[in-house]
């Protein structure tokens, strides 16, 4: 019996290829999805700090008299964290209003000042006037600064900054990073002096 | 004699855009990263530092605090009138009770170590960053980060 052949699908008969037009919406749908919720997360990181419980401050204070657990800040600076009293101060005064011109904005730093925990007197490492010596001059001379006190290798490598309370994140970041290159290993942020008076 | 019969069918090939867009599909369905609002709030201009390091993974929960250039508290928590330390002080007290319950429920006793998450705008006083932490701190948290931008291809800090 000879085998009859199957027309061919022009010749009348129904077409049966997969429809992958349907197909290639939907995946265009869901590609355009997550195209939009994509997030290249990586680019935001973090700078670990602790906060020490309320009562904790009140233990570690000189004078107990005037604190109460629920008024850690109004401790002295030097109080703050007692391990830390041999370590390096850089404190920055910022520009406030009144004081701004042209070369130098509200809240952007004015002076930068160095001291160690031997040191009575803090030392002035740049006044940033915004023409010769803009913020960015002055951060490298605080690197050469603080370098130099690691080299002599005087201090514990433990840093603080103070700056004031109205200077803005972005500079404060930016010592920040100053301070880890020169090669302080451990930086620590003290609460700015306004904040401290404002709950006194 | 008409065109059907003699000519070919002109189809254009779809096989291999399908391929590549379920290529494609696959790849943003490895790397999504579903995250809340307050984690990735676009009108916060974060400060750029290079010294940051990776978010810490050791915390079993987070708290997301965004604060914009005028130290006011935005995203999710912008739905509650926060414009005390006071009542920031209470709603994170209350936001830790809760965390803590849900730990217990599901069988994680003890302390729970939860992160404060600060993003601070770039704009924002430095003051203004710690009268929020101030808060927290009253609120019983011990840890803190602060966010911070970091530009492609930093390395970050070296080892301790």
């Amino acid at each position: 019996m000879a085998h009859k052949r199957k027309p061919p699908a022009a010749a009348g008969g129904v077409q049966l290829g997969l429809i992958i037009t349907p197909m290639l919406d939907m995946s265009f749908q869901i590609l355009a999805f997550f195209i939009m919720t994509y997030h290249p997360s990586a680019l935001e990181r973090n700078i670990p700090g602790s906060l020490v419980p309320p009562e904790d401050f009140a233990k570690k204070s000189k004078d107990n008299t005037n604190v109460t657990p629920t008024d850690p800040l109004s401790i002295p600076e030097d109080d703050l964290n007692p391990e830390l009293d041999a370590a390096v101060t850089v404190k920055i005064r910022c520009v406030i209003k009144g004081q701004e011109d042209k070369f130098r904005a509200l809240g952007s730093p004015a002076q930068i000042f160095v001291r160690t925990a031997i040191e009575t007197e803090q030392q002035l490492v740049a006044e940033i006037d915004g023409k010769d010596l803009t913020v960015d001059v002055a951060l490298k001379k605080l690197d050469r600064e603080l370098k130099a006190m690691v080299t002599k290798g005087t201090t514990k490598a433990n840093l603080k900054i103070a700056p004031d309370g109205d200077l803005r994140q972005e500079y404060v970041m930016a010592v920040y990073d100053t301070c880890k290159n020169s090669g302080f290993s451990k930086v620590h942020f003290v609460p700015p002096p306004v904040l401290n008076t404002k709950i006194k | 004699m008409s065109a059907s019969v003699d000519s070919e069918e002109l189809d254009i090939n779809l096989t291999p855009l399908l391929d590549l867009i379920l290529q494609l599909i696959m790849f943003f369905m490895i790397t999504i990263n579903f995250v809340r609002v307050d984690q990735f709030d676009e009108s916060i201009n974060l400060p750029l530092a290079t010294q940051a390091v990776p978010m810490d993974n050791t915390a079993e929960d987070w708290i997301f605090l965004n604060l914009d250039s005028h130290g006011r508290l935005v995203g999710t928590l912008s739905t509650f009138l926060l414009d005390t330390p006071q009542k920031l002080k209470v709603h994170l007290m209350r936001e830790k009770d809760s965390m803590e319950r849900a730990a217990k429920e599901k069988g994680k006793p003890g302390e729970q170590k939860i992160v404060i998450i600060l993003r601070a705008d770039k704009q924002c006083k430095y003051a203004e960053v710690w009268t929020v932490l101030h808060s927290c701190q009253l609120a019983g948290f011990k840890h803190w980060q602060l966010r911070v931008k970091t530009l492609p291809g930093a390395k970050g800090p070296p080892p301790a």
